[in-house]
């Protein structure tokens, strides 16, 4: 018996156990283009690097499927559960070549790493300088409550942080983005 | 205590996740909110983001579906390959160690006939009178089996450790 023989027994037999993907093609592809510009959108708004997006989109999608015992899951879970590889990629990404903490990332640094990537993503002039001045973490929280519409709780599974904290942190957030906005805002276009 | 949290919070959440914000929602909502700081920041907040996300969709060039799923079962493919050959990789080093004790375990066993051998090679090899020949006969004698056997182990032993590091570089 060759490798070759061999392998895709090893697959049909170890597979059907443990490696299965998720779904099956078609089903995946469905799934893939209802959730995949959401997952880019808040990789490329956390990381402030629309070419970072598109790398770790394709391994957030490439880990979900390699992933062991999620068949039964239904698509919300799985969405969350893609977010959650999502997040994890952006920190093992921040992690590793500078050794600190994720909240101690210098934003200059992010966003201006790469101005091509900053005016592809930062179309709304807005709010691009004032995210810019957030933490990663402020701004992972803020877009998955505000612009995802996810609850606490499944930010805390996303996020990995306890969810007690969540509605804390998110205020406090809240509160330091709308004062950042409000002083872009010129004069009378203000809210409030 | 000073609560932080306006509690119609919720409700005004509820208007803005539902589109119901600001036309469709009770005109006293309008009212709180113009007066609440908590509320008002989490109004600006959301139409923001909401905005920008409307705004960031459209934007990413995506990869196929087809081309993720192809890496995926690549992916598992080759961790399949991994798993499979680790238990012949750890019964390899399992061979190697028991080799090496082996040959380690033979030599202290028969120390003094190879302290023997290796002296008197010194001395053969000092003498102007060193050819093969006495090679040969010395290493007929009763004794001389042991080094012979030991010396043919290890160039055995040399050769196919080289043939299996050339055989692992070539494969990576």
């Amino acid at each position: 018996m060759t490798w070759d023989d061999a392998i895709p027994q090893v697959n049909a037999s170890d597979t059907a156990e443990t490696d299965t993907p998720l779904m099956d093609e078609e089903i995946f592809a469905g799934f893939y283009h209802r959730t995949a510009r959401a997952v880019w959108a808040y990789l490329a708004r956390v990381s402030g690097n629309a070419t970072l997006a598109d790398d770790l989109l394709q391994e957030s999608y490439l880990r979900f499927l390699c992933a062991t015992g999620r068949r039964q899951d239904d698509e919300e879970s799985c969405r969350r559960y893609l977010f959650r590889i999502a997040s994890n990629l952006l920190r093992d990404h921040w992690r590793r070549p500078q050794t600190t903490a994720l909240e101690e990332v210098p934003e200059t640094v992010l966003v201006a790493a790469d101005n091509r990537d900053s005016e592809r993503i930062d179309s709304q002039a807005l709010l691009g300088p004032a995210f810019a001045r957030l933490n990663t973490r402020e701004r992972q929280l803020l877009w998955l409550a505000y612009a995802e519409g996810c609850t606490h709780r499944e930010i805390a599974q996303i996020t990995g942080l306890g969810a007690a904290s969540i509605r804390l942190l998110l205020f406090r957030a809240r509160r330091k983005l709308a004062r950042l906005l409000r002083q872009a805002i010129p004069g009378p276009g203000r809210n409030r | 205590m000073k609560s932080y949290f306006c509690t119609q919070r919720k409700e005004v959440a509820a208007a803005l996740r539902e589109g119901r914000w600001p036309e469709a929602c009770d005109p006293a909502l309008h009212t709180h909110v113009a007066a609440c700081a908590d509320c008002n920041d989490l109004v600006l907040v959301t139409q923001t983001l909401q905005q920008a996300r409307r705004e960031t969709l459209p934007k990413p060039q995506l990869a196929s579906a087809g081309t993720l799923w192809w890496r995926s079962e690549l992916r598992l493919r080759s961790g399949a390959v991994e798993r499979m050959t680790r238990p012949i990789a750890v019964t390899e080093n399992i061979a190697l160690i028991s080799i090496l004790l082996a040959a380690l375990g033979l030599a202290a066993w028969q120390w003094n006939p190879i302290a023997d051998w290796l002296f008197s090679l010194d001395d053969t090899s000092n003498s102007s009178a060193f050819h093969l020949d006495s090679l040969w006969t010395f290493t007929s004698s009763t004794a001389g089996w042991i080094p012979i056997l030991l010396m043919a182990s290890l160039g055995t032993f040399v050769l196919v450790w080289g043939l299996a590091l050339f055989l692992t570089a070539e494969k990576d």
